[in-house]
């Protein structure tokens, strides 16, 4: 009889866990403002005994978890340094890598600026604070207003390594908490100049900048003809298994890429 | 093809030594030429940079986590040095025959490491063989003890750094250059003379620092430099106060330092960098009982209480030039100081008015050569003067009589570098009293140091 009323409790237990099971995501701001929790809807809506918990604070958050153990899932917008995965294997934390979706990061600046394109060399003397009036890289007169993501973001250390070379941002840039903010203050600034992912680049105010004569697009990034553009990531301890899989493999599906491509990503394909 | 290609990497990367690639640890160049040509698709060189990456984190320089991703860089480094040295010392008061000569074989070692930060910001640690404040020698007398105190290792370093170019603040740039360090650190002003004379090369500051600089002020090649700094010297002392009659104040000191550096032409560059160096504290109040301070000061000096710099107010003008000729490079240095706090200093150390003169200081020295690469040498002579009051025994050169002013004497030393890391060096101090009726107890000093240092 004991034995017979422990298995059922044991049962209950196992049902009861089963039926709340929660994945939880954190890090970057880039996916986890849209796209991860689109996904996260309709995989909930097909598993309706999945729940989610994210936070996206950035990829560097997102690394920092996966090593620590509270999340399942790690996003980050950049790819994990070498030191990252050091310490994780430190404490026995293997990063597993998923591409989950490309991203460009597009040059915009105020839609009154009359400039029509750009070029790599200029683009890195702004950031860096070598040039600091557009008269400087042939537009109007005016001092530059650089936006940045702040240094807790992947798009921040990115762009770093694709567009400044690895130098240090300018010491009069402004740090922003995301895309969305960055492309607000732009958008008021008329000697504003920044970088916003794919699917920020219609916000009001805005124009985007060719560079080097590429327009940033799903087109060029999938081609990676546009030299700004970069992998997104979900980081696990070890392959993906059990329900962080069927995430990644639901986010993988004809299904998912559809999302990831109305919220302004280019699949993973 | 995963592994194959995983493996071929490294095989390509050991064949070549390609350094970077290797360091980098994930061959990230050949990984993304691979996908660009289709060889491999994103994930796969994904999974083969993470595998790579994990790879080298198992080996024992990737198995180095520094804790931290701030950590943009970091320096390791380190020196050791083997000394023969002979002292001769013979006191003014010393009894017939007796002999107060000595050999000593003595060790130094010394192990920093830099860490570099984003945004100008550095810090550094450095752990050294130390006796006490002036010296980093230890005594090789530990064959059958190595617990005889001997062989220890403190702190001789640990700083927070800000160093940038062109600072400005709300967008108004008032410098060329800034740096500020907080901790115990290296002291940044301008000495000169063998073992940097008014201030030993093995004392480090404990505090604030601040440094400005200027270039090419007014016209090309000048270049101006300000420095400040207030460091702790002891602290604490108050405590006594509580039950004693007397008590110390903590103790400080403050330096300010204008320097003024001109390029004459490539061969010829000159420098001046007077100076204000303050102690303050080194005095006791009497006091009115229940930890009420009152009454007049009292000035200890004298009182035997050597863990206190006593107090000092030093004007001094250290300068040097430098040329060419004859394919080597000269340097002419000097330095003219007083304190002005002397007279006071003078009475409370030998009776009042028993010094004739007490407050002044200097030196001149020339060097020829300098030792940095395999091959090269260096010659120093050098003339020092230090009248009894004119400073303190606690922060100047400590091997010219013990640091203990009140002597006169010369100094000759010669390096000659092995190698680019392995140098050799001799130094011969020789000093004496300068004034007949102090009450110093050493008279005459010699001390012959031979020295093998490398650095790694």
């Amino acid at each position: 009889m004991k034995k017979a009323i422990l298995s059922l409790v044991i049962a209950a237990m196992a049902l009861g866990s089963a039926q709340a099971e929660k994945l939880v995501i954190k890090g970057s701001d880039t996916l986890g403002a849209k796209m991860v929790p689109q996904l996260a809807e309709a995989f909930k809506a097909r598993n309706p005994g999945t729940t989610f918990e994210i936070a996206a604070e950035g990829s560097t958050t997102g690394i920092a978890a996966i090593t620590d153990g509270t999340a399942d899932i790690g996003m980050s917008s950049r790819r994990a340094r070498g030191s990252e995965v050091a310490t994780a294997a430190t404490r026995g934390v293997k990063m597993v890598p998923t591409i989950v979706s490309f991203d460009g990061m597009g040059i915009i600046v105020n839609q009154n600026n009359p400039m029509t394109g750009i070029s790599k060399s200029d683009v890195a003397k702004i950031f860096t604070g070598d040039v600091t009036d557009w008269s400087q890289v042939g537009g109007k007169a005016g001092k530059i207003s650089v936006y940045t993501r702040n240094t807790a973001s992947g798009t921040y250390q990115d762009f770093k390594d694709l567009a400044m070379n690895k130098r240090d941002y300018a010491k009069a840039a402004q740090k922003m908490a995301g895309n969305e903010q960055i492309a607000a203050e732009v958008g008021k600034n008329a000697n504003g100049i920044g970088y916003v992912g794919i699917a920020y680049l219609k916000a009001p105010g805005i124009k985007v900048l060719p560079v080097d004569g590429v327009m940033v697009n799903k087109q060029t990034v999938q081609s990676k003809k546009y030299p700004y553009a970069r992998p997104n990531f979900f980081y696990t301890n070890g392959a993906p298994a059990g329900k962080v899989k069927e995430f990644i493999d639901f986010l993988l599906s004809p299904a998912g890429h559809v999302i990831v491509d109305q919220v302004g990503f280019v699949p993973a394909k | 093809m995963k592994k194959m290609i995983r493996w071929g990497l490294a095989v390509v990367c050991a064949m070549t030594g390609a350094a970077s690639v290797m360091a980098q640890g994930d061959g990230g160049p050949l990984i993304d030429a691979l996908v660009k040509k289709g060889v491999l698709s994103s994930q796969e060189g994904e999974e083969i940079r993470a595998d790579m990456t994990a790879d080298l984190a198992a080996t024992p320089g990737g198995m180095i986590s520094w804790g931290s991703s701030a950590v943009k860089g970091v320096k390791i480094y380190g020196d050791a040095r083997v000394r023969y040295q002979y002292d001769n010392n013979i006191q003014n008061n010393q009894i017939a025959d007796e002999d107060r000569s000595r050999s000593r074989y003595r060790y130094r070692v010394r192990l920093g490491a830099d860490y570099k930060f984003a945004e100008n910001w550095n810090a550094g640690v450095r752990l050294e063989t130390t006796a006490s404040q002036t010296s980093t020698n230890s005594d090789t007398n530990g064959f059958f003890n190595k617990a005889n105190g001997q062989d220890e290792a403190r702190f001789g370093l640990y700083y927070l750094q800000y160093a940038a170019n062109d600072p400005s603040v709300f967008g108004f740039s008032f410098a060329d250059s800034v740096q500020l360090d907080f901790g115990k650190h290296a002291h940044p002003y301008y000495f000169n003379g063998v073992n940097g004379f008014l201030w030993d090369s093995d004392v480090n500051p404990e505090g604030f620092s601040q440094s400005l600089g200027w270039k090419d002020v007014g016209v090309s090649g000048l270049n101006i430099t300000t420095r400040a700094g207030q460091y702790v010297i002891f602290s604490n002392d108050g405590q006594a106060a509580e039950t004693a009659v007397t008590s110390e104040d903590d103790q400080f000191l403050f330096v300010a330092q204008l320097e003024a550096a001109y390029k004459i032409n490539s061969d010829v560059n000159l420098k001046v960098a007077p100076l204000v160096l303050a102690q303050t504290g080194g005095r006791a109040n009497a006091s009115a009982g229940g930890g009420t301070l009152a009454g007049a000061e009292v000035n200890n000096l004298g009182q035997g209480d050597g863990t206190t710099l006593e107090d000092v107010l030093v004007f001094a003008i250290p300068a040097e030039i430098n040329w060419k000729m004859w394919n080597q490079g000269f340097r002419g240095y000097a330095t003219y100081g007083i304190n002005l706090n002397g007279r006071e200093r003078s009475d409370a150390l030998t009776g009042v008015g028993i010094n004739e003169s007490y407050g002044q200081l200097f030196n001149v020295g020339m060097t020829m050569g300098r030792v940095r690469n395999k091959g090269s040498w260096d010659v120093t002579a050098e003339y020092r003067y230090v009248e009894e009051a004119a400073y303190t025994q606690f922060l100047g050169d400590s091997d010219f009589n013990g640091g203990q002013p009140g002597h006169h004497g010369f100094i000759v030393s010669s390096g000659y570098a092995f190698t680019d890391n392995i140098q050799g060096r001799v130094t011969y101090f020789n000093s004496e009293n300068i004034n007949p009726n102090t009450t110093l107890t050493s008279g005459q000093d010699q001390v012959l140091q031979v020295d093998l240092a490398w650095r790694f």
